[in-house]
């Protein structure tokens, strides 16, 4: 599931509170004393109080827990969304516009493709630094250059990165696979080995060629692994560069606390270089409705200071939401009621307190995979089918309070080859049956036992929530006689059991990469089994072949038809049961400007902005002044 | 000179406890723990790159010792199931639990990807042939019966049935060791004696940062509710001993099992929502100054405060029966004076046992306390990297708190002989 955003505010205290009489009134003078060091060298307060300044704009926020700062192996949602503020890319995602486009970032415009669509020729902003920093020689930020990106990608080819980002570039980029192969073994790799099609043809033009037509590239570069990394920084840290980020983002770190807290400062090199970026000044209307152009033109950053929590419980975050420490919150299904009313949307207390409600469908839909190599699903395309039309996904929209939209097919709405009505496979109970009884399993029977058929499904959690929702489906599977039992797995064990292929039914979403249709249908593709991320380990000759022509197709209506086949295909072969696509739905207090929900909101945090006048005026009204 | 023989001989005696702690958390974690390799490089990944990662990290060799071991590139079989990476492959049939390679054919052995050049590899076959089948340049010595052979190779070549089809039932195929004894557990053990806990899956962190870090928040929140735990039972107790029987000591009592009653965490949600949430007395989550460690404290000592008073009213009353104290009071001692001087000094063995034996785990902190506080100690690191099958996190965690358990019933045997000296250190 997506991890929700939310932002709060601890309120700030002095050293003075150190000596507080109920503290200091202790007998045991010396745990005491102990007590007090292990404070001020833990949180290092007076030093952070030198950073603020009048009329400062701080951010609070909630994060979940953090896997990395590095971008060539932040994988999570987490990670990427903190990467995102301290590093940069060729291109990014337009803040404003949909459907999703990309424009530049570090480039000057957009990249130069030749006629053949292999060659991409990018150049770049003079005039760009990174953050000042010890790894450089003189201690101060140098210039980037083309041949940082050239390094950032080997980076994440090489082997001893680890880097979970190679799958994009994987049998694209001339020689990048040999540099791959190359680094393998115990010998440090040989960053000066050349890769021919990744070259930096002078200080600002850098150049990929390609082995075949790759269109989906360009969202490729505007993710996490594609950032600018400077070799110094690398070197230099070695196995600590994940704790000391060096890029050219909007924010630098300023202090990290692992399973506590992080803060971010904004980047001095910004002002000191004369880089000057601008709020976008063109949107849809309705962007303009919402009041986010009210600040086109205007210079961003806008906030000062980012501080983040590491809070894991939903509770928790929800409570400091309501008592205003919080900027902005997920809505989770406990408090749903709560917060929502059916037909009149948020409940008065919140709106009357400017609390605002953002709903926006994600590109992140899940599903019930059939493990194909399992001798009972695998074999029997007739039962997948039945049990296709067992799952009624209604129910499950309606358990989730309208939280989540119905799918009937693999592709999320709005990408090509999206069913946005019921296929022949979705809910039909007489179907169901008539299927099962074709299936060899009459009214669920298993005629080789004589007892009703038992299937098993795999989860990676077992919140509540998991729970109360697989009992929905094995209810729904219930009404044709199958027994579905649940099996709560941690999620490395679930992993393994998928990677094994040893899971006969399992639940899993996907938060798709960027917004392609080939993102998704690649989960289905023959090269890509378990462990890859064809977790069904669904094989089909013909829907290889045509993920093979779609794999380089140049967007158009051709590929449109293209997706349409193939999400045929694999809705008749019924590797999955469609379970939902979920909307993000997220509260904001009245203070928090400029925000908006996006699928790929990673480097966006620069366009927000915090109403000081506003917060304070919130906190006279709810008693929660200081 | 005896204290520091005896001390020696405990110390030694400690290095097959802490040896016995090291193998069971070893074996224990290598059970449960899933592979890191899956968690840190996310759901597209190779087999190949899988491969990599394990054995830059060693977790590709035997667990103790071994002469070959797994290797990616290809699953076992499970014909009975599935025909595995043999599905697909042209010309193979899948039937009945078997493969079978038609005669005359030729068959690619299906590899994830190519197999190492450095080492040795053992390929295990069951199987049945009419003809003679080959496998690269070895024969497959397969006969009519069933058998099972196993073959050492080099590089990996096709298999040739020959004039009759070769029947499989089951395919291993291994890497040879060069070195038997070059293992995960001599490869950790390694580690160790470096002083070096390895590396968090979860947080891509050393095991060691994690630990220091996470060490001063748990001792924050654990010293104070252990003293102000400590002094307020044995402050109770004295209370109850000295109005024993009456309704005051009555009155003790009921509070106390009323206490034990309630569930802990009963108490950490009411006292976060009420206290901190609804009426705003207390911060509701986090660790910025000491004003947020109030109120987890609070909950910290009232929540064992119950089974505390309990224990240490027994320890008192039991005191207050002896001989004694009854010669203390005939001779004309105040009752107050017969309560400090005779009875809490005579019950300090008891109170030391019970309180020296807790300090281990306070390193560990309150688990619950810290998770739902956001204290960023070591309970609220090990009950994540249980979460998530971080299996050097927690190895590390089990591994220093049972040195510190050890060290502490030391220290117990030690403060005995200095505060009775009727015990002796042998």
């Amino acid at each position: 599931m997506r991890k929700f955003t939310s932002l709060f505010i601890i309120r700030c205290h002095s050293l003075r509170s150190l000596l507080s009489p109920r503290l200091s009134l202790s007998p045991l003078r010396f745990g005491c004393s102990i007590f007090f060091c292990l404070f001020i060298s833990a949180c290092g307060r007076q030093e952070l109080d030198t950073l603020r300044f009048e009329g400062e704009q701080v951010l609070y926020g909630q994060t979940s827990r953090i896997k990395s700062l590095d971008p060539a192996r932040a994988g999570d949602v987490t990670s990427s969304a903190l990467v995102g503020r301290l590093y940069e890319g060729l291109l990014e995602y337009s803040f404003l516009d949909r459907p999703y486009r990309l424009q530049p970032m570090l480039t000057a415009a957009m990249p130069e493709v030749s006629e053949d669509g292999l060659t991409y020729t990018f150049r770049l902003r003079q005039g760009i630094y990174f953050q000042d920093d010890v790894c450089f020689p003189s201690g101060k930020g140098r210039e980037l250059t083309a041949e940082d990106f050239v390094y950032s990608l080997k980076r994440v080819a090489d082997l001893k990165t680890a880097s979970s980002g190679y799958w994009a570039f994987n049998n694209r980029i001339l020689g990048l696979d040999e540099f791959r192969a190359a680094s393998s073994g115990t010998a440090p790799t040989d960053y000066n080995r050349g890769v021919e099609g990744l070259r930096a043809l002078d200080r600002y033009t850098l150049q990929f060629k390609l082995k075949g037509s790759y269109p989906q590239l360009l969202w490729v570069l505007a993710m996490n692994y594609a950032f600018a990394v400077p070799r110094e920084a690398v070197e230099f840290y070695g196995s600590e560069f994940i704790n000391h980020p060096v890029g050219t983002g909007p924010y630098i770190l300023s202090q990290y606390k692992s399973n506590y807290r992080i803060e971010f400062i904004r980047n001095p090199k910004w002002a000191e270089t004369g880089r000057i970026e601008t709020y976008p000044s063109t949107g849809p209307e309705e962007a303009r409705a919402a009041g986010l152009l009210d600040d086109a033109g205007k210079q961003i950053p806008f906030i000062d200071r980012i501080v983040q929590y590491v809070v894991d419980d939903a509770a928790t975050t929800w409570m400091m939401f309501l008592s205003g420490q919080f900027s902005y919150s997920g809505i989770s299904r406990d408090n749903w009621d709560a917060v929502i009313k059916p037909d009149s949307g948020l409940v008065e207390d919140l709106k009357k307190q400017g609390v605002d409600l953002l709903s926006s469908p994600t590109l992140s839909p899940y599903y019930i995979g059939f493990n194909l190599d399992d001798p009972v699903v695998g074999k029997n395309k007739k039962l997948r089918q039945a049990l296709s039309c067992a799952f009624h996904p209604e129910l499950l929209v309606k358990y989730y309070n309208g939280r989540v939209a119905p799918v009937y097919g693999p592709l999320p709405a709005p990408l090509a080859g999206f069913k946005p009505v019921p296929t022949a496979y979705s809910y039909n109970l007489e179907k169901a049956q008539q299927l099962l009884a074709e299936a060899g399993y009459p009214d669920g029977i298993n005629p080789a036992t004589g007892r009703r058929l038992e299937l098993n499904i795999e989860l990676g959690n077992a919140t509540a929530d998991m729970r109360q929702a697989i009992e929905l489906v094995a209810s729904m599977f219930d009404k044709v006689g199958v027994v579905l039992k649940a099996s709560y797995n941690n999620w490395p064990a679930f992993l393994d059991k998928l990677d094994r292929r040893q899971a006969q039914i399992f639940e899993l979403g996907w938060i798709a990469d960027y917004p392609d249709s080939e993102n998704f249908l690649q989960l289905f593709y023959g090269a890509n089994v378990s462990p890859g991320p064809n977790h069904a380990n669904y094989i089909n000759p013909d829907f290889d072949k045509l993920y093979d022509q779609l794999r380089t197709m140049l967007p158009g209506p051709e590929k449109d038809r293209l997706c349409e086949q193939m999400a045929d295909l694999v809705v008749e072969d019924c590797p999955w049961i469609y379970m939902y696509q979920p909307m993000d739905f997220a509260v904001i207090h009245n203070w928090l400007k400029n925000y908006t929900l996006h699928d790929f909101p990673y480097t966006m945090v620069k366009f927000r902005r915090i109403d000081n006048a506003a917060w304070n005026a919130w906190k006279r009204n709810n008693g929660r002044g200081e | 000179m005896l204290m520091l023989r005896y001390i020696t001989k405990r110390i030694v005696q400690m290095i097959p406890t802490v040896f016995g702690v090291i193998l069971i958390t070893f074996v224990l974690f290598n059970i449960v723990g899933g592979s890191p390799a899956l968690q840190v490089l996310g759901q597209h990944v190779s087999p190949q790159a899988l491969e990599e990662f394990d054995e830059q990290r060693g977790f590709n060799k035997p667990l103790f010792v071994g002469s070959s071991t797994g290797t990616r590139a290809y699953a076992d079989s499970d014909f009975e199931r599935t025909a595995g990476d043999w599905q697909g492959a042209a010309g193979v049939i899948w039937t009945n639990g078997m493969i079978v390679l038609a005669a005359g054919g030729e068959y690619e052995f299906p590899l994830k990807f190519a197999l190492r050049t450095d080492c040795e590899y053992e390929l295990e076959i069951e199987g049945r042939a009419g003809g003679f089948p080959t496998f690269g340049e070895n024969q497959l010595k397969l006969s009519n019966d069933w058998k099972k052979i196993r073959l050492r190779f080099q590089t990996v070549g096709k298999i040739i049935p020959g004039t009759a089809p070769v029947e499989i039932r089951a395919i291993k195929l291994r890497r040879v060791m060069n070195n038997p004894f070059d293992s995960q557990f001599m490869f950790y053990l390694n580690r160790l004696a470096h002083l070096d806990f390895g590396v968090s899956s979860s947080t891509n962190q050393r095991v060691s940062k994690l630990l220091s870090d996470g060490i001063g928040p748990s001792l924050m929140l654990a010293v104070p509710i252990f003293f102000a735990g400590l002094i307020t039972a044995i402050m109770l107790s004295l209370f109850c001993a000295f109005w024993r029987d009456t309704w005051v000591d009555r009155f003790f009592v009921v509070f106390s099992v009323a206490l034990m009653s309630v569930n802990y965490l009963v108490w950490i949600v009411a006292g976060q929502y009420l206290l901190a949430f609804k009426a705003g007395w207390f911060p509701v989550w986090g660790f910025e100054d000491p004003r947020y460690l109030i109120l987890p404290v609070l909950i910290g000592v009232f929540s064992g405060l119950g089974a505390e008073l309990r224990f240490y009213r027994t320890i008192m009353l039991d005191e207050a029966h002896r001989d004694y104290v009854r010669t203390a009071q005939a001779k004309g001692v105040s009752r107050l004076g017969v309560l400090f001087k005779h009875v809490l000094k005579n019950a300090m063995i008891p109170i030391i046992t019970n309180t020296v034996i807790a300090i281990p785990f306070l390193y560990t902190g309150s688990l619950l306390l810290e998770s739902f506080f956001g204290i960023p100690g070591l309970g609220y690191l090990g009950i994540n990297a249980i979460n998530s099958s971080d299996v050097d996190v927690v190895r590390a965690i089990v591994l220093v708190g049972s040195i510190l358990f050890v060290i502490a019933n030391l220290l117990t045997d030690i403060c005995y002989a200095l505060v009775d000296p009727r015990v002796k250190l042998k």
